[in-house]
């Protein structure tokens, strides 16, 4: 969902205070380069639209940035020279600090702008990236993810932002970098002393006092068995308070949310697995809960079991649908205000490919194996992490043709590989304001209901006052193609392109629950 | 004239004694009513197609820019843009006839006069003798002075054929070898192209509405001259142009407490209805005004088609200096423009909605509530906007009939908008259905009570499809 946007069109931003919705009309040439939500705490405060507006010379170009906040009213229009290499990856929005990050993609450059609410410039910071480091950041932005969070760019309380990059100076290992607010230097730390082959982390939680992430860990380039950590480090100059491992006694421990509490302990929602197993291999045994002193001392863990705890919510229809759907693979762990979790998965299997053998069959090439994309699982826990309700949430399947010999992948590996290329029907989690309610929203080909009903989707399962409740938006119009973007609460954005009239449209849509 | 004085009589004399709406609420907007003037203006056109041959150039051009000025106008009048009511338009036609009848130079049969239901506070010739009042201009004014040196503003367009002059002189601009030169280069130019255009369209623009800023200081001192002529009093140009002056700081002029009138014992206000005071935006609503004025101020300026209202005001003031005013506010009626000014209240609500501005309208729903809770029409208007809103959430749709929040809007306005965008279906049909069910006396005078009732509440009973 967020492939950059190479689309030659016209356009320009109408600003009438009356409009429906904000129309890029055809008025001159100019060529959008990428568009994006800005994020504030996981919700969607606003978007931006990067794009060429002319060629000054033969290396320079002046772009605009045109900034929208989250009902598409423009609220700024800024000028950014770079060369036809430059992209925008990401924003984020902190409370008091707007930011961007750019890269030029010739020289290797990642740049970072900054503007307070007055939409002034405050600071430009930029660096050059390694070969290395430039291919694993391409790869990151320009190939797929489809979640609301942002991939590697966040807020920290309303003190600056933090951005994860991956280094490979012969190793494969993390760097995290904090820019604060206004002028000021920042950090930046990696792994050091004793630190492992390949030492990979990611964005958890942050205030103005901490930043936590997770760690994973695995001693060579190519093995499959990976061990997790927690760490949890000081905003102000980037020391570690602890670095834990969250493996257990008889089980590995995948974080996949994590939260840093008021008391200033810290909560961790993962899966689990059998230590015993190579972790991107193991299927999951339930999801595990743990939570750690603010120095780092493990004190509570609680493991929910597939095998004994979920089995008592489910009919035997769906118990024998989850079990035939083979694996189930996580997406987003969620802990509301009311204090309780969320835990949102989409089943998948292997399946023989007809088409697949159909091409083997004339000669042709092709793997024989589809990955099968199938129901939006919802589990419930209570404030001491109680299962109280499990959710199937049906819907049409995908298919999704496997590349040729990823199908000897073990599933859980194939999986992690599929989303990272966009190939689950998931798309993104938002919340409300208030913390309380949320939607899980998947887009897909909806083969319900008569042939001139069937189509593409954006479908949405919403958590509200204690009730689930869904809602599908159908895709099928007359545009050339659409893109969905997640909205301010309770709203989606769509982008529609007309390619005969050279038109991008943008129009929220509220959700019908 | 004696019939129509005896008509607005009895319609004044039944309207002030009740203090509510009159019958002809709200006005007819049948396009048949003006049938007979599409097909004069069709004529007409017929007559300027001889006119621009004078210009032995681009004749296509022209046929074209003029028969497009044509569809446009008799499209506005065939949408019904534009209301269809005889009394309403005897009244109006009586204020332009004095304007017309008083000033010898001024030919009847040029003109005619169309009052526009949009809710946009202006006025506008096309060039070809129509004239277009917004009724949302017509209901700020105080008196029929007032709009008489508007519709005089409007005739000294026509009368120095100011719209149709800009038609020609953009056309032969654009056929002008020179133009067509630099067209041509920018075309070729690999680099700064669309800098290029900007320039060159500004320049153009500049260039034009440099003249136009100085056809409304003549069109201003034009009317004044016009009116002298009559009985009005010419001194209304002044307070005229206060009131356009005003128009944009009072979109919406009041507060509104919206909770109490959405507050039901059956279906109580919810605490998640609150407007939360997290702020999101990331901008300060001082530096977006600032980020689209400060920075394009000059640009702005020059390309204002209008002068400052102040700079007109002073000028208007000069020309009346020495003037021995024994002019009068109201010639017609006085009574009729005041029950006219009340029905444009609630017909702006009918606009909207019709227009699918639906927030504003029942925004301005809820203010005349206040101010009038005893008019049953407000409950039905109500309890419509947030059925319409109910059938567009669930079509997907409510986004078309929402006017977005805007920086530009008081927070008022902007909060009773997220106000809307938190409700859920269920919601939206439930208030729609308990503004009737809660207010029955006093809605239920309303001859569309029982209509509306039913329709809300068939709704509340209709489910939810909900799968899981």
């Amino acid at each position: 969902m967020k492939k950059t946007l190479l689309l030659a069109m016209s356009l320009l931003l109408m600003g009438s205070i009356f409009a429906q919705t904000a129309t890029f009309e055809n008025i001159r040439k100019v060529k959008l380069k990428n568009s994006g939500e800005i994020i504030r705490e996981n919700i969607v405060v606003g978007y931006y639209f990067f794009y060429e507006y002319d060629r000054n010379s033969k290396t320079d170009v002046e772009y605009r940035l045109e900034i929208l906040d989250e009902n598409l009213g423009s609220v700024a229009s800024k000028k950014v020279t770079g060369t036809k290499f430059l992209y925008a990856l990401e924003s984020t929005f902190n409370g008091e600090e707007i930011a961007f990050k750019f890269y030029e993609s010739k020289k290797k450059e990642l740049i970072f702008h900054k503007y307070n609410t007055k939409a002034e410039l405050v600071n430009k910071s930029s660096r050059i990236l390694s070969g290395k480091e430039a291919k694993y950041l391409v790869a990151t932005y320009f190939q797929s993810g489809k979640e609301i969070d942002n991939n590697s760019f966040y807020g920290v309380g309303d003190k600056g932002f933090v951005s994860y990059i991956l280094t490979r100076d012969g190793n494969f290992h993390y760097e995290i970098e904090f820019i604060p607010n206004g002028k000021e230097k920042g950090w930046k730390k990696a792994p050091v002393k004793n630190a492992q082959k390949v030492e990979m982390a990611s964005f958890l939680d942050a205030n103005n006092d901490y930043i936590l992430s997770t760690v994973g860990k695995r001693d060579k380039l190519l093995s499959s068995d990976m061990n997790f950590y927690v760490k949890l480090m000081s905003t102000k100059d980037g020391k570690t308070i602890f670095e834990k491992p969250t493996m257990s006694k008889k089980y590995e421990v995948t974080p996949m949310n994590g939260f840093i509490e008021e008391n200033g302990e810290v909560l961790l929602l993962g899966i689990y697995t059998d230590k015993d197993e190579k972790t991107a291999k193991a299927k999951s045994l339930g999801v595990v809960q743990q939570r750690y002193s603010s120095s780092g001392e493990l004190i509570q863990e609680k493991f929910i079991s597939w095998a004994k705890d979920f089995s008592k919510f489910l009919s035997v229809n769906e118990k024998g649908k989850i079990e035939d759907a083979g694996f189930i693979f996580f997406h987003k762990m969620i802990k509301t205000d009311d204090g309780e979790y969320f835990v949102v998965g989409e089943e998948y299997k292997k399946v023989a490919s007809g088409a697949g053998i159909a091409s083997r069959a004339l000669g042709g090439g092709g793997s024989i194996i589809d990955m099968k994309i199938d129901d939006i699982n919802i589990y419930k826990f209570d404030s001491d992490f109680n299962l109280t309700d499990v959710r199937v949430f049906e819907k049409s399947h995908t298919k999704y043709g496997l590349p040729e010999g990823a199908g000897v992948m073990s599933g859980p590996l194939l999986a992690t590989y599929l989303n990272a290329l966009g190939a689950f029907d998931y798309s993104f989690t938002q919340k409300d304001l208030d913390n309380k309610s949320f939607v899980v929203g998947y887009i897909n080909f909806d083969r319900e209901g008569k042939r001139k009903d069937r189509g593409n989707v954006f479908g949405a399962v919403k958590y509200v006052d204690g009730e689930f409740k869904t809602d599908k938006i159908p895709l099928s119009t007359d545009a050339t193609n659409i893109r969905v973007y997640p909205g301010k609460p309770g709203f989606v954005l769509l982008g529609e392109y007309y390619k005969k009239e050279k038109k991008y449209e943008l129009r929220l849509e509220k959700l019908n629950f | 004239m004696k019939i129509f004085t005896i008509i607005l009589s009895f319609l004044i004399y039944f309207g002030l004694s009740a203090q509510r709406l009159p019958l002809s609420f709200p006005f007819s907007t049948n396009a048949n009513f003006h049938n007979q003037y599409v097909e004069k203006l069709t004529n007409k056109y017929e007559t300027y197609h001889e006119n621009y041959k004078v210009h032995n150039c681009c004749l296509s051009d022209f046929q074209k820019e003029y028969d497009n000025q044509l569809e446009y106008t008799v499209n506005d009048i065939k949408s019904g843009k534009f209301y269809a009511d005889s009394t309403l338009q005897n009244y109006l036609n009586q204020i332009l006839d004095e304007i017309i009848s008083k000033n010898p130079i001024l030919n009847k049969e040029d003109y005619y006069l169309l009052l526009s239901r949009k809710t946009i506070p202006n006025a506008y010739t096309t060039g070809d003798g129509t004239i277009v009042v917004y009724m949302d201009l017509l209901r700020r004014f105080n008196n029929e002075a007032e709009l008489a040196f508007i519709l005089g503003h409007e005739i000294a367009h026509n009368f120095f054929n100011h719209a149709m002059q800009g038609i020609d002189n953009r056309i032969l601009f654009f056929n002008d070898k020179n133009t067509k030169d630099y067209i041509n280069t920018i075309k070729r130019s690999v680099y700064n192209k669309n800098k290029m255009i900007d320039e060159f369209l500004l320049k153009y623009a500049f260039n034009r509405n440099k003249h136009g800023r100085m056809f409304e200081m003549d069109c201003d001192s034009f009317s004044i001259e016009l009116l002298k002529n009559t009985k009005y009093n010419p001194y209304a140009a002044v307070n005229a142009l206060e009131i356009l002056d005003s128009v944009d700081s009072k979109l919406f002029n009041s507060t509104l407490a919206f909770k109490e009138s959405l507050n039901f014992e059956n279906y109580p206000f919810k605490s998640s209805w609150e407007i939360s005071e997290k702020r999101t935006s990331f901008f300060l609503s001082s530096a977006v005004k600032e980020e689209f004025s400060e920075e394009k101020k000059q640009i702005q300026d020059s390309l204002k088609t209008h002068p400052d209202c102040q700079i007109r005001i002073e000028k208007a003031k000069e020309l009346l200096k020495d003037f021995d005013n024994n002019g009068k506010d109201f010639i017609v009626s006085k009574e009729y423009f005041k029950e006219l000014k009340f029905q444009l209240e609630f017909e702006a609500i009918e606009s909207d909605f019709h227009y699918k501005k639906v927030n504003i309208g029942l925004y301005k729903a809820l203010q005349l509530l206040h101010k009038y809770p005893e008019e049953s029409y407000l409950y039905i208007a109500l309890s419509k906007g947030f059925q319409t809103l109910s059938e567009s959430q669930e079509k997907h749709e409510f986004g078309k009939y929402i006017v977005k929040t805007n920086h530009f809007f008081p927070k008022e306005f902007n909060d009773f908008t997220t106000f809307l965008e938190k409700l859920s279906l269920e919601d939206l049909k439930q208030i729609a259905y308990h503004i009737l069910k809660e207010n029955k006396e006093l809605a239920e005078p309303h001859p569309g009570f029982s209509e509306t009732f039913n329709a809300s509440k068939n709704n509340t009973i209709k489910p939810q499809t909900i799968k899981y």
